[in-house]
């Protein structure tokens, strides 16, 4: 064994937990709901304290730990941190404490959901963390369970073909993508480590015809999850069926996995074949901005809305990686994070709508500000950050991807514009229908308490204000990212 | 070689032997006492594997007994030991069906089946694995028509003994010729010599010999196309008999082909490694596509038997040591996998045939078996981090290393295949919890309700899926 079990500790506090939910009797749900929510604060504090340690400036691995798995055939439990996986780990454990507090508020079947609940953070943290191609496929498919049954068991009315979809979808997008893990051991250095692997591609060891195969095979696990135009029809039926946390956790990190696995695997260790396919993925990222937009704005319901607004907002982050440069590929990193948070309160907001209006129409919802303020408030500095409002988060994200595709691809990247329009109309269209106009005849009515929850104000106030916080000064943000950003751009030459 | 060393190298199976006559003994003396039968049945499958255990301590005890017809070595113990863990699963499965009356015969033949195999795999010479195969066959023969109050058990055990005496016979005429061809039928250093010390008649001859062999154990592995007997077995015995006629004899079967063969067969002789290679494809692409079309999860399982035969034969393809590893490896995975499957079906159904619609929301009515179900399903399917998964990839990595990269392509794409209806067991089981067919047409075969299964069988199926969990996490460490 190598290495200190720092990283290992944030995969097994949610993993423990989940036995002991397990093993725990279905009637003590206070006790399992707030153990949840200390497993998961112990997972964010953890992350939090990963962070404080991790050395900023460098593009390397740290705190790695590897521990002999099958070692005649080259596999390992192996993981790592960088650059590009510490945001997104924290991106992990955040929502997932945000999402075991909203929890609490759940009746339905509590045990089950709480063990999936954190069954499901295991497998997101392991993704993100894994350094060996056995175990991120093991991680990636670990995740695919719990968020099959969420949507299953805890979705709306037709939440069995939304599951099923989504479960059909992602699977073959994810054997298909084992096939080209395979081929990167086989055809590579007999290993499956994936730093070793890397550094093979790296080398330029694999042919091109190898890359083109292997880019091809993982493009297909990876688009079905980000999802690139188009392969995205699953994610609106699964949005629209699932319950908030399922959404939450769907749009905030889930989708983060495709355009992890972009950078990490395929432009790290394929950088040719990345090369050769950036035009057309920068395209399909740029078809992703305005048709996710351009749909967007003919939804008649709030949260197919939102689910078409990931849509879009992904296509920025294709586009940045696309455009492989350390701009792009920085503005990919932040808006995989910001859209982690922006849209994972976006689905939080529409979830509390939901629950007091028993309605996601748009056309049945107004005046949302003046039966609870709050609400209203926050719903509105929600869709401002997520149309990209300069001085907020999402802002930063986009301009830097734009940015980033404009030096790469100009011709393509001045279509994403139209996107930006578009948004910008459907966001303003439906927070002045629903939050602002006075209620008509035939909407929807709340005559409840007009006050929020304290568990629905601890949900989403930690990420408005984290929004504001990196709108404002992403510096930080970037120190972490850029070194592997540049790492990574230095690979591509066009 | 003395009597003393004979008697302590073979105490295993005579632990085994004295017991499955003890059985019918004490039956014939004190009839109706299913309970002590199934005990002495357990306990003396305990002792054999505890011998094996010790025999495998004493070095001085391996090696060749009866003027070299039979060997105790390391693949003896791997035999032995898997074999009584698989018994006793068995055992343990039937311990609350079989109390009908025929408890000693079902035992007593059980455990002298094992007699069977255990000759198959410790035979250096053809004839002595006939009469092994033998021995293993009439037992088993028996056992499938033990429901005889059951029709289809009779059935089944009919087609099951013609083609499996066609399938001897076939073989024994191999035999022959390969004595003819080669002057010999002993097989201590692998069977066919090097090509050029026979000359080129002669080997036409043992190409000849080897087909009609390969032909006659391919009956009894199930492999294309000699496999057809098994869905119609499979899906018409009784599912206890068919779970371990399924698993044990196959893997002991394979066992004596690879010392048949030997990890040099395939490079000596091209015709016969392409020879086994087609069958090797065929077995793949044929039983993961028809198996896609079964309802009947019996017959599902039995063309997903077939499709596995396959996979197991891209080791004779490759050769060399590592495949011989890598096809133990996988013959461990095989047997608990596809043991544990066959255990849920039984909980579903002992004599019937059970339909994909009878695992609808297995997941809610025993979230325990379904579980396992699954865990035993995604081995078998090749999913990490399951054993399953560690075995195909060996046999992989052995197929790509021996120059064979199109056939581990082509087992890659069939696994893909095959996913497909593995899934298709899964998506009924937790597919329903999600949201029940509320709309099914009255009297529709859609079971409700929570599923009892009997604590001896769920403990048995759970040992299985632990063992899938187990094989891949820690197990794989033995892959060498």
């Amino acid at each position: 064994m190598k290495g200190t079990p720092v990283l290992s500790l944030l995969i097994l506090v949610p993993l423990l937990s989940s036995v002991v939910v397990l093993l725990l009797p279905a009637a003590q749900e206070r006790l399992i709901k707030w153990l949840t929510v200390a497993a998961a604060a112990g997972a964010f504090v953890w992350s939090l304290v990963i962070a404080a340690n991790f050395t900023v400036g460098s593009s390397a691995m740290q705190m790695v730990q590897s521990v002999p798995w099958v070692p005649t055939i080259g596999m390992a439990y192996k993981v790592g941190i960088d650059g590009l996986s510490l945001p997104l780990i924290l991106l992990t454990t955040l929502l997932c404490l945000l999402s075991a507090i909203y929890t609490l508020r759940l009746t339905k079947q509590v045990k089950v959901f709480c063990f999936l609940l954190l069954l499901l953070e295991v497998g997101m943290i392991g993704v993100f963390l894994a350094l060996d191609a056995v175990l991120f496929y093991v991680f990636w498919e670990l995740v695919l369970v719990p968020m099959f049954f969420m949507i299953g068991i805890w979705g709306g009315d037709n939440r069995r073909y939304a599951s099923v979809k989504f479960f059909i979808y992602t699977l073959v997008g994810s054997v298909v993508m084992l096939l080209g893990l395979l081929l990167l051991y086989f055809w590579g250095p007999k290993t499956f480590d994936m730093q070793a692997i890397i550094a093979w591609g790296q080398a330029g060891k694999f042919s091109l015809q190898q890359q083109y195969w292997i880019f091809g095979a993982l493009f297909l696990g990876f688009a079905v999850k980000v999802p690139i135009f188009p392969f995205h029809t699953w994610l609106p039926d699964a949005h629209v069926e699932a319950p908030t946390v399922g959404s939450v956790l769907l749009a905030g990190v889930l989708l983060k996995m495709g355009g992890y696995g972009l950078l990490r695997v395929s432009l790290a260790a394929l950088p040719q074949a990345f090369t050769a396919f950036s035009p057309y993925l920068a395209a399909l990222g740029v078809i992703g901005i305005v048709y996710g937009s351009a749909v967007a704005l003919t939804q008649r319901d709030l949260k197919k809305m939102v689910a078409y607004s990931s849509v879009s907002h992904m296509g920025f982050v294709v586009l940045g990686i696309a455009a492989a440069n350390a701009g792009g590929i920085d503005g990919a990193a932040m808006q995989m994070f910001t859209h982690g948070i922006i849209t994972g309160m976006l689905f939080f907001l529409v979830g509390m709508v939901y629950e007091r209006y028993h309605t996601k129409e748009i056309a049945k919802l107004r005046g949302v500000i003046a039966a609870i303020p709050a609400l209203g408030v926050l719903f509105t500095f929600a869709s401002f950050a997520s149309l990209g409002l300069p001085g907020l988060a999402g802002f930063v994200g986009e301009f830097n991807s734009l940015l980033g595709g404009l030096q790469a691809f100009p011709l393509t990247t001045a279509f994403a514009v139209i996107g930006i329009v578009l948004t910008a109309a459907y966001f303003l269209r439906t927070m002045q229908a629903v939050v602002f106009a006075p209620a008509e005849e035939g909407s929807a009515v709340y005559d409840g308490p007009s006050k929020m929850a304290g568990t629905e104000l601890t949900a989403v106030v930690p990420l408005a204000v984290l929004t504001l916080a990196i709108g404002l000064y992403p510096a930080p943000f970037f120190a972490v990212v850029d070194p592997v950003a540049r790492a990574l751009a230095s690979l591509v030459v066009r | 070689m003395t009597l003393v060393t004979a008697v302590l190298a073979f105490s295993p199976e005579i632990v085994l032997l004295l017991a499955g006559v003890g059985v019918l003994l004490f039956d014939a003396i004190w009839p109706g006492r299913g309970r002590v039968e199934r005990w002495i049945t357990l306990v003396s499958m305990g002792l054999a594997a505890g011998c094996a255990f010790l025999v495998s301590q004493q070095p001085a005890l391996y090696g060749t007994y009866f003027s070299g017809a039979l060997r105790v070595d390391g693949t003896m113990t791997f035999a032995r030991l898997l074999f009584m863990a698989a018994g006793s699963l068995v055992v343990l499965s039937s311990w609350a069906t079989q109390g009908e009356g025929d408890t000693a015969e079902y035992y007593g033949l059980l455990l002298l089946s094992f007699l069977g195999e255990a000759v198959i795999v410790s035979s250096q010479t053809l004839l002595v694995l006939f009469i092994g195969i033998e021995l293993l066959a009439l037992p088993c023969y028996a056992l499938m028509a033990i429901r005889k109050h059951h029709a289809g058990a009779v059935r089944a055990a009919l087609k099951y003994f013609l083609l499996g005496m066609f399938a001897s016979i076939v073989m024994l005429y191999g035999v022959a010729l390969t004595f003819g061809a080669l002057h010999t039928i002993g097989y201590a250093n692998g069977l066919f010599p090097a090509p050029a010390t026979l000359g080129a008649a002669r080997v036409a001859v043992a190409m000849i010999a080897f087909l009609f062999m390969f032909v006659g154990l391919g009956f009894k592995v199930t492999a294309f196309p000699f496999h057809f007997w098994s869905p119609d077995v499979y899906a018409t015995g009784s599912t206890p008999i068919v779970a371990y006629v399924a698993t044990v004899p196959k893997v002991a079967v394979m066992l004596a082909l690879w010392r048949m063969l030997g990890p040099g067969f395939g490079a000596a002789y091209p015709l016969g490694q392409a020879f086994i290679a087609i069958v090797a494809v065929a077995s793949m692409v044929y039983g993961n596509v028809v198996a896609l079309l079964q309802d009947d999860v019996r017959r599902m399982l039995a063309y997903s038997g077939v499709a596995n035969t396959g996979y197991m034969l891209m080791a004779f393809v490759a050769g060399g040591a590592a495949s011989g590893s890598a096809l133990a490896f996988f013959l461990v995975v095989y047997v608990f996998g596809n043991l544990g499957a066959f255990l849920v079906v039984m909980a579903l159904g002992v004599d019937k045939p059970v339909s994909m619609k009878e695992f609808s929301g297995l997941g809610a009515r025993n979230g325990l078996v379904a579980a396992a179900m699954a865990a035993c399903l995604f081995s078998l399917a090749g999913t990490p981090p399951l054993g399953g998964f560690f075995g195909k990839f060996a046999l992989f990595k052995a197929a790509v290393d021996g120059g064979f990269a199109w056939l581990a392509l082509i087992a890659l794409i069939t696994t893909v295949v095959s996913v497909g209806y593995y899934l298709k067991i899964a998506s009924q089981m937790y597919g329903n919890i999600v949201a029940p067919d509320e709309g099914d047409a009255a009297g529709s075969a859609v079971p409700s309700g929570r599923l009892k299964v009997a604590p001896a069988l769920t403990a048995a199926i759970a040992i299985c899926a632990l063992a899938a969990l187990v094989l891949g996490a820690v197990g794989v460490r033995f892959l060498a």
